[in-house]
């Protein structure tokens, strides 16, 4: 025994020198198995050597947060899968979300708290638009959402607001102003197209009239009717083939503009309607009074016939009406004429007594049967 | 720790293939006498091996690892390896007589036998020892290291290492009186 110096303690102690000697053989390992260990000892070495920074300690997970954190951390070597179901729980959280509230917004229609977002990433999209192709057809996008949002209104039972419709014209005037920038052969495609969208268009818009005429029982909502003139208007001016570009939207806006300016004054005349049919019938009266006056004055001294009486009556009343009512300037300058024309005759009925008074004082000249009895008129 | 020790392991740190190498073909070979020798079986013992070296590359990429002593550091985790397959599963049956390692081609088949009875009542009282018990003595008497070497190894000074090997022969003394006896 090799270690008879180290084992002083069992020095003669046979049977332990034989177990120790008996522990000391060692087979020799599998040569394949050995090597296969050492490659497999050097590639992790070397792979190890590859990582730039050793592996962050992993805290304990007490807290929420800690097993949040615990729960995003991706180890994609460690357990690949695992990480690639994070992935996808993160994506579908982040964008299921996203794509929601987008939906929501997409879907808004005028009345909702996001129609103004909604209008704004339009505008926003509009402007980020390249060149006059990419221009129209978002400018057509545009113009058929605003006709579906006229239509989903109408079918919820909702009035076709006219903002909506000025909306509308503006992105038709838009698409119109686009095509008229665009060159031969591209313009005449892009008219096509337009016309044919416009086509369906007023189709729809038809429909939604229809529905809206029997839902709400009315005959012609103002945004219906706004967006259906736009889009009849639209396509007359494209079938002429005229300038389309200046013409039939822009035209249908100062349309309307007149129409709203002469509004009020139709509304003025109206209101001035029974004033002028005073007037016409004092201008009745005073042609009948200088007729009556004509026929002679022996009918002055009759009583007044039926017709006069009513005439007088119609006086009366016209006169009351003025006093009641508030006169513009021109009926003032009318009724200041009548007055003069009234003063004249008062001062020639006075002529025409003294005159009477001077043949009574010779009565020879005094024709027969004559008199001049106070006339009716002269109260008037 | 001398000079060659210390460039040795900053070479080693430093992931230096060439290092590495000479440290696995330098150690391996000992640790793996050293498990054999624990467990008696040979496919345990290059386990133990490659766990030991898998262990030691993952601690060096952890800032941590053998600070002085490297060949310390690699038989404290092969023994702590072997502690722990010992506690997972009950010792492994050995090999037939025929198939056996550790039997010379022409002894007979009694002396085989014989033989291997010898070795697996050694194996046994050495088992029958503490932990630290048992690495001393495989230390110092199979192993061949010097009191001073057991002594880095196991952490103790190199009193305590002496009085750790006078009770481990006299407990293996009683052990195979007692069997012997039987």
């Amino acid at each position: 025994m090799e270690t008879d110096e180290r084992l002083a303690p069992g020095e003669g102690d046979i049977r332990l020198d034989r177990a120790m000697d008996l522990l000391r053989t060692v087979p020799a390992p599998d040569p394949a198995d050995w090597l296969r260990a050492r490659e497999c000892f050097l590639a992790e070495a070397r792979r190890l050597a590859q990582e730039p920074v050793s592996a962050a300690c992993v805290p304990r997970h007490t807290t929420w947060k800690t097993r949040l954190a615990a729960f995003l951390s991706i180890d994609w070597r460690e357990r690949p899968m695992m990480a690639l179901a994070k992935v996808l729980v993160v994506i579908a959280v982040l964008f299921g979300g996203g794509v929601g509230a987008v939906n929501a917004m997409e879907d808004s229609l005028p009345g909702s708290p996001l129609y103004a977002a909604k209008l704004s990433i339009e505008d926003w999209r509009l402007s980020r638009s390249g060149d006059n192709g990419a221009v129209m057809e978002r400018t057509l996008a545009m113009a058929q959402q605003r006709v579906d949002e006229a239509r989903r209104l109408t079918e919820r039972g909702d009035p076709v607001p006219t903002e909506l419709a000025n909306r509308y014209e503006m992105h038709v005037h838009l698409a119109l102003q686009t095509m008229g920038t665009l060159a031969e052969p591209a313009r005449s495609q892009v008219q096509s197209r337009l016309d044919d969208e416009l086509a369906l268009q007023l189709q729809t818009m038809m429909q939604v009239a229809e529905r809206a005429r029997q839902l709400r029982g009315v005959d012609e909502a103002p945004g219906i009717a706004l967006m259906t003139r736009t889009m009849q208007q639209t396509r007359s001016a494209l079938s002429d083939g005229g300038d389309p570009t200046i013409d039939p939207a822009q035209d249908q806006m100062q349309q309307r503009q007149r129409d709203q300016l002469q509004q009020p004054q139709q509304d003025q005349a109206q209101q001035q309607q029974p004033e002028q049919t005073h007037q016409r019938q004092q201008e009745q009266t005073r042609q009948q009074q200088s007729e009556q006056e004509q026929a002679g004055p022996q009918q002055q001294d009759q009583p007044p016939s039926q017709p006069q009486q009513e005439q007088e009556q119609q006086q009366e009343q016209s006169r009351q009406l003025q006093q009641d009512q508030p006169q513009p300037q021109q009926q003032q300058q009318q009724e200041q004429e009548q007055e003069q024309q009234q003063e004249q005759e008062q001062q020639q009925e006075q002529e025409q007594q003294q005159e009477q008074e001077q043949q009574h004082a010779a009565p020879d000249q005094q024709p027969s049967g004559s008199s001049t009895p106070p006339t009716s008129g002269s109260k008037r | 720790m001398d000079s060659t020790q210390a460039a040795l392991l900053k070479r080693v740190r430093s992931w230096d293939q060439d290092a590495l190498t000479q440290v696995y073909d330098e150690y391996a070979p000992a640790l793996y006498r050293y498990a054999y020798r624990l467990t008696g079986h040979r496919e345990t013992a290059q386990e133990i091996v490659s766990e030991t070296f898998h262990r030691f590359l993952l601690a060096l990429k952890r800032g941590g690892g053998p600070d002085e002593n490297l060949r310390a550091w690699l038989y404290r985790v092969a023994h702590n390896l072997v502690i722990d397959q010992r506690r997972r599963q009950p010792p492994l049956d050995p090999l037939p007589i025929e198939e056996a390692p550790d039997v010379a081609v022409h002894e007979a088949y009694d002396e085989r036998v014989i033989r291997r009875e010898m070795v697996a009542q050694a194996r046994a009282a050495l088992q029958h020892l503490t932990s630290l018990q048992q690495q001393v003595v495989a230390l110092r008497f199979l192993e061949g290291l010097s009191n001073e070497e057991v002594a880095e190894i196991v952490g103790r000074n190199v009193g305590a290492v002496k009085a750790l090997q006078h009770r481990a022969l006299n407990a293996l003394r009683r052990i195979l009186e007692g069997d012997d006896g039987d």
